[in-house]
């Protein structure tokens, strides 16, 4: 049963037309990594799945409710409070940490779910703290993202989107402002996450860690999904000319 | 010393004068205080209704917000202090002197607090917005429970130097009759040909000022926990 189902999804900034017409799906436990050189529509295409981005046109269902869908070449969303629901069910992990600096680290956690799910202090406070332990933070839990590593943000920020117990996780490029000696930590818990079953969509320029945790890789260029596949056959064997030379250049560097 | 033995008489006929004229300068003090706070009570939240106005969605909304802004900083407080004390009368709107001059100053200062709001509002990154909404956060709760809280550290500062101007603006409300500490310095000076009393109004702002200041630096410290200090 697809969780996320994506139809001719379109994107124009303006006279720029980002993404022409992506068809996607994505199964209740299945990690997607998604490559593309920069510039392709990664960042648009997962930001438009959480309404970051307002889509041009197409249709977005999550978990079988409709999100946006096009009639008679109009987008029509789903009502606002509705919208804010069907979206509830998705998390975002974002390149920048985006971390709330004014909140200690467990006040990062546990506002969503006080605020926007309405638990309680305690059972908000109980999850983050089980959060914590896992990406295994829980000693920094009353210190200020700013004392905090790039690394050890990101973590908080993984711990901050699954309080809320999402049904997805959108990650994008999630080590790509760290240093390279910070990024294991961050995978680590991704690996994790994808042994658990989370179901992930990844955008990321780490190959092998692709190569490792998902089970299927996608390839963007130039605002089309070029191709796709498992992670083995995309990497090892890709077929499209325009996959092949971008691991290329990613092999080379 | 021996200039002190010299003088010893001048200096206690100084200080028993100023003793004299110390309670009519406190209750000038007391009406300067009074129109001081409720100014401040007053303009710092409207000042955010139009600091928000100025960069809401609505068109409308901030061509009214930029215009209000426009003609209060652009014109003298003491002139829109004479508007709302001789002018709104002609209108049909008649208020006593106190009450024009919380009203002149509320609308003045409120028009320099939406800037000051306004700036630090802009200063928030946007990633701070996308994380909010990627959480699910409505956009009155990423303004109040994210955006606003984290400008504080910020606008403390501003506002702290427009508080400061604005005791000092006080003195302006003496020319509206209003019997305020410069009018009750003056009153003092003018009967007894002394000028102790400027000396001591002198005292009273300084002594206003400092106060406002250590208060002021203590919330922006408790507001500012989270900014890490170079050491
Ligand atoms: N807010 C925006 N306004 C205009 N153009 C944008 C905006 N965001 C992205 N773009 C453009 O869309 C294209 C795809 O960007 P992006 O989705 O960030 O690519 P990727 O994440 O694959 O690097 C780029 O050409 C980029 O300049
Ligand atoms: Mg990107």
């Amino acid at each position: 049963m697809a969780i996320l189902e994506v139809q001719n999804l379109v994107k124009n900034f303006g006279s720029l037309q980002v993404l022409k017409g992506i068809d996607f799906e994505t199964e209740k436990g299945q990690v997607t990594a998604i490559l593309g050189p920069s510039g392709s529509g990664k960042s648009t295409f997962i930001r438009c799945l959480n309404r970051l981005e307002k889509i041009t046109s197409g249709k977005i269902s999550i978990d079988n409710e409709v999100l946006a869908d096009t009639q008679d070449g109009k987008v029509v969303y789903a009502p606002e409070k509705e919208a804010r629901r069907i979206c509830g069910k998705t998390g975002m992990v974002f390149q920048s940490f985006n971390l709330f600096p004014h909140m200690t680290v467990i006040d990062n956690i546990t506002a969503a779910p006080i605020t926007v799910q309405k638990r309680s202090q305690a059972e908000a406070e109980e999850t983050a703290a089980e959060l914590l332990k896992r990406v295994g933070l829980l000693e920094k839990a009353k210190q200020y993202p700013s004392s905090l590593s790039g690394g050890q943000q990101q973590r908080v920020a993984i711990a901050r989107a699954l309080a809320l117990k999402p049904e997805i996780l959108f990650f994008d490029e999630p080590t790509s402002a760290l240093d390279p000696e910070l990024t294991g930590e961050v995978l680590r818990v991704i690996r994790d996450l994808a042994a658990e079953h989370m179901t992930m969509l990844i955008v990321t320029h780490e190959i092998e860690f692709a190569l490792g945790v998902a089970d299927r890789v996608v390839f963007m260029d130039g605002g089309h999904i070029v191709e796709s596949g498992t992670a083995d056959a995309l990497i090892n064997h890709p077929k499209n000319e325009r996959t092949r030379a971008f691991l290329n250049r990613m092999h080379e560097v | 010393m021996d200039f002190l033995a010299e003088n010893w008489a001048h200096v206690v006929e100084w200080f028993s004068y100023s003793g004299r004229i110390l309670p009519s300068l406190l209750q000038g003090g007391k009406i300067t205080l009074l129109v001081f706070a409720l100014t401040l009570v007053l303009s710092l939240p409207l000042g955010l209704v139009f600091g928000l106005m100025r960069i809401s969605k609505i068109p409308p909304l901030r061509w009214i917000a930029s215009a209000y802004i426009w003609v209060l900083r652009g014109t003298p407080l003491l002139l829109q202090l004479y508007f709302v004390y001789y002018g709104l009368p002609s209108m049909g709107l008649t208020l006593e002197a106190i009450p024009s001059a919380v009203v002149a100053f509320t609308l003045n200062y409120s028009a320099y607090f939406a800037e000051i709001y306004r700036g630090g509002i802009q200063s928030i990154d946007r990633g701070q917005y996308e994380a909010a909404k990627a959480l699910g956060y409505t956009g009155g709760q990423t303004m109040w429970k994210i955006i606003i809280p984290q400008t504080l550290s910020r606008i403390i500062p501003p506002i702290t130097n427009e508080t400061i101007t604005l005791v000092k603006d006080t003195a302006l409300i003496t020319s509206i009759s209003i019997s305020e500490l410069l009018r009750a310095a003056k009153g003092a000076v003018n009967r007894d040909l002394d000028t102790t009393a400027f000396l001591l109004a002198a005292i009273l702002y300084l002594f206003f000022t400092l106060i406002l200041t250590i208060i002021f630096k203590f919330t922006e410290k408790r507001f500012s926990r989270h900014i890490r200090r170079e050491s």
